[in-house]
């Protein structure tokens, strides 16, 4: 058999798509596995295991290509045409692209395969998603906290990998763990090794470098036996050097990502903001602590590490758009967020494996949310607020998020969810009951009351709704009547005490959506809400045995 | 009028009309100087065409840096070109061709079918002053950046001759993908493989 992944994005997508080549790997092992990556992260192909043979993509060369005017015209075509037929003369059996984008569909079209996971583009050029996750990452593209799925799960979902708790895998060179011991070798002081990671490729997503310099001297100061390394990249050096070149206790290391892992797997704690290093710190048993600022989205690209401290600014406009410049003179995001903060955290993460968190978060909570990530069994990653008055609302969330992934299992399998919905449940069960040491297991219990009174509800109103919509469609269809059956749906989304997802942000009608058009995409969500209903509903009631029991 | 003389270092140099067109102290550490500021770029290409033959030691360079590129070499000027032979043995190891005019290019098949391939061309410092209108000239059909050129080498590639509307291009301005692309819009709406590396490239613009 042979498999080609295609990641045409970053590095840290790169190294998010570990899980899902690791799990591919197990299933079969004697299959051929390549991967599709952009030129410029070539140097990462060395840290991955399980791949056979690595193909580039000349993102920049191609590029260039098609920019200068002294190049022959068709010298882009060429060579994206030859890395095609490159693909081709192998014959792929399944192509995984986990990519999500235009580019990415149109390579995946152009390569044959018996099999296409993900979008890509047909013959007659129509858009293909062939996985139920990536449609529901499609559809969900500003997605709520319970409908996001971290990238990483929706890859290992998408390709039906069997251990679900697979993590980021990375392979240590001998000659960068060697290296990395000389170098602990001369800068230990016995106490723990903190690396910091400063900057990210996004000047957005920066937090000041002054702030960082304060925390660092801050957590100097707590814990003067600790070791401090700042890493870097090349282009990185001058601003890391100006920024932190005269503090004595701090070493900045400029190196590449083999070394750069081999030195996380031997250190204590990372500090760093939506970077690669994250990733690559996730392959290892270090404590992280990730700031997320500017259009971070941590719901889909958090470290995928257990008990990893995800601390987002309380700012209005964060996160805010990927494409679109901060408005602002300076990053208010950033700016909201003090040193002390990060200092408190470090310390306590460190000391205490981060105990005291929930009463860090209530003490700086006008500057940061705080997030732990937790793994579940089943292997969803999801980041759960630290916040001490908000414990219903982490409770729905968690059973939603449950519901979510039953729901689109099912749509993935067309199997019934009903038979097969057991071990989600069971787990949910024992992370309520973990939930419930919080609180007492009677406030839990009426928590569960109080919301399956309004699934009842939400079950009712779905149901009057799919009745006018049936007596609509046996009457005159006309688009004035489908405007107020949706106006209609609208008002039933505005009520919902529950807040859930929005039904009608999953499809988009306008005057010039024919009216059977209209009808199908309504009936599609209609069908959705009632089966997600039905999913929460079930769960519900069975928590409520698991826990009286 | 062509003659060959002596550089400081012993080596035959070319002077035509008076003017050397090589270092007349070391013509071989001129070439190697020229070519460290190329490398990078050629290590992308396998077919390389050469405008310009004058100064020949840089040509030495280039095959000695990449023994396995194909290189090409198109001079305009025929009597440089019988003169550097006869001087040269080293020369007849290259596929050097003589172009009188600049559309000529187009009927020498050595020309079309590296084409074919991804090449680049690399112009001699010397065609800067030797025929430099007419390099000028070469120079800009061999991007096949103009309607023209584009048609002629478009004429030669079969899979795209099908598919792009010649008659639909601009013929007063530098052409560009988006070019092609609207040239190719009006054809039928199959996804073939070409019209979607033409989507690829458009994404890639974006």
């Amino acid at each position: 058999m042979k498999i080609l992944i295609v990641q045409l994005l970053r590095l840290g997508d790169i190294v998010l798509s570990t899980p899902v080549i690791q799990g591919l790997r197990d299933q079969y092992p004697n299959a051929k596995i390549d991967l599709l990556i952009n030129r410029q992260f070539e140097n990462v192909v060395r840290l991955l295991p399980e791949i056979n043979q690595c193909y580039f993509f000349d993102r920049e060369l191609i590029q260039s290509a098609i920019g200068e005017s002294d190049r022959f015209i068709f010298e882009a075509f060429d060579r994206v045409e030859q890395l095609i037929c490159s693909l081709n003369s192998q014959n792929y059996n399944h192509i995984f692209n986990l990519t999500h984008n235009k580019l990415s569909a149109y390579l995946t079209g152009a390569i044959q395969a018996e099999t296409r996971i993900g979008l890509w583009y047909d013959d007659q050029n129509g858009p293909r998603i062939e996985s139920a996750w990536f449609q529901h990452l499609n559809f969900d593209q500003q997605g709520s906290d319970t409908n996001c799925f971290h990238f990483v799960d929706i890859y290992k979902y998408s390709a039906q990998i069997n251990r679900p708790r697979l993590g980021i895998r990375l392979r240590e060179n001998a000659a960068d763990r060697e290296w990395v011991i000389n170098y602990l070798r001369k800068s230990t002081k016995g106490g723990p090794h903190i690396v910091i990671q400063a900057l990210t490729s996004d000047a957005k997503k920066n937090w000041q470098l002054k702030k960082f310099r304060s925390s660092i001297e801050s957590i100097y100061a707590s814990m003067p036996e600790a070791n401090f390394t700042l890493l870097g990249s090349p282009n990185e050096e001058g601003q890391l050097r100006k920024a932190f070149g005269d503090l004595k206790f701090c070493e900045i290391l400029i190196c590449d990502l083999g070394r750069a892992y081999s030195l996380l797997l031997k250190s204590d704690l990372l500090i760093t903001g939506d970077t690669s290093i994250k990733h690559i710190a996730s392959a290892s048993e270090i404590k992280i602590i990730e700031l997320c600022l500017g259009s971070s989205d941590f719901k889909r690209t958090g470290a995928y590490s257990e008990n990893a401290i995800i601390i987002q600014s309380q700012e209005a406009c964060a996160p805010c758009q990927h494409n679109s410049n901060c408005p602002y003179s300076s990053h208010l995001c950033s700016d909201r967020i003090s040193h002390e903060l990060m200092s408190v955290v470090a310390v306590d993460t460190l000391r205490t494996r981060g105990l005291h968190l929930s009463k860090i978060a209530e003490e700086f909570s006008d500057e940061a949310k705080f997030y732990r990530v937790d793994i579940y069994k089943t292997g969803t990653w999801m980041a759960l607020e630290e916040a001490s008055g908000d414990f219903e609302s982490q409770v729905l969330k968690t059973i939603r998020k449950f519901a979510t992934k039953l729901y689109v299992q099912h749509s993935a399998n067309e199997r019934n969810i009903f038979l097969e919905m057991g071990t989600e449940a069971d787990h949910l069960a024992m992370l309520m009951r973990e939930m419930s040491a919080k609180t007492s297991l009677k406030i839990l219990m009426q928590l569960f009351e109080k919301y399956e009174k309004s699934l009842n509800l939400k079950q009712f109103r779905i149901n009057t709704i799919e009745n006018d919509f049936y007596r609509y469609r046996l009457s005159d269809p006309n688009p004035i009547k489908l405007g107020s059956l949706l106006k209609e749906l609208k008002s039933f989304e505005d009520q919902d005490e529950t807040k859930p997802e929005s039904l009608s942000a999953h499809f988009f009608i306008d005057d010039k959506t024919p009216t059977f058009v209209g009808l199908r995409k309504l009936q599609t969500a209609l069908s959705k809400a009632k089966l997600k209903t039905e999913i929460e509903m079930k769960l519900v009631r069975s928590l409520q045995i698991d826990l009286e029991v | 009028m062509l003659e060959i003389e002596r550089s400081r270092t012993g080596l035959p140099i070319l002077k035509i009309e008076g003017r050397f067109i090589n270092s007349s102290y070391d013509p071989v550490r001129e070439a190697q100087l020229w070519l460290k500021n190329q490398v990078t770029k050629l290590n992308d290409f396998n077919k390389i065409i050469i405008l310009g033959l004058g100064n020949i030691y840089h040509c030495f360079e280039l095959r000695n840096a990449f023994p396995d590129k194909e290189i090409i070499i198109l001079e305009v000027d025929g009597e440089l070109l019988n003169g550097s032979l006869a001087h040269f043995n080293a020369l007849t190891a290259f596929q050097i061709f003589h172009i009188s005019k600049a559309s000529d290019i187009f009927g020498n098949s050595k020309i079309m079918d590296a084409s074919e391939n991804i090449f680049c061309t690399l112009r001699l410092p010397s065609t800067q002053i030797l025929n430099k209108g007419i390099f000028d000239e070469i120079e800009t059909l061999l991007t096949g950046r103009s309607s023209y050129a584009l048609t002629q080498f478009g004429q030669a590639r079969r899979e795209y001759k099908s598919q792009i509307d010649f008659h639909n291009l601009p013929s007063d301005q530098v052409l560009s993908v988006k070019d092609i692309a609207s040239a190719f819009r009006n054809s039928d709406e199959r996804l073939t493989k070409e019209r979607r590396v033409l989507y690829i490239l458009e994404e890639l613009i974006r």
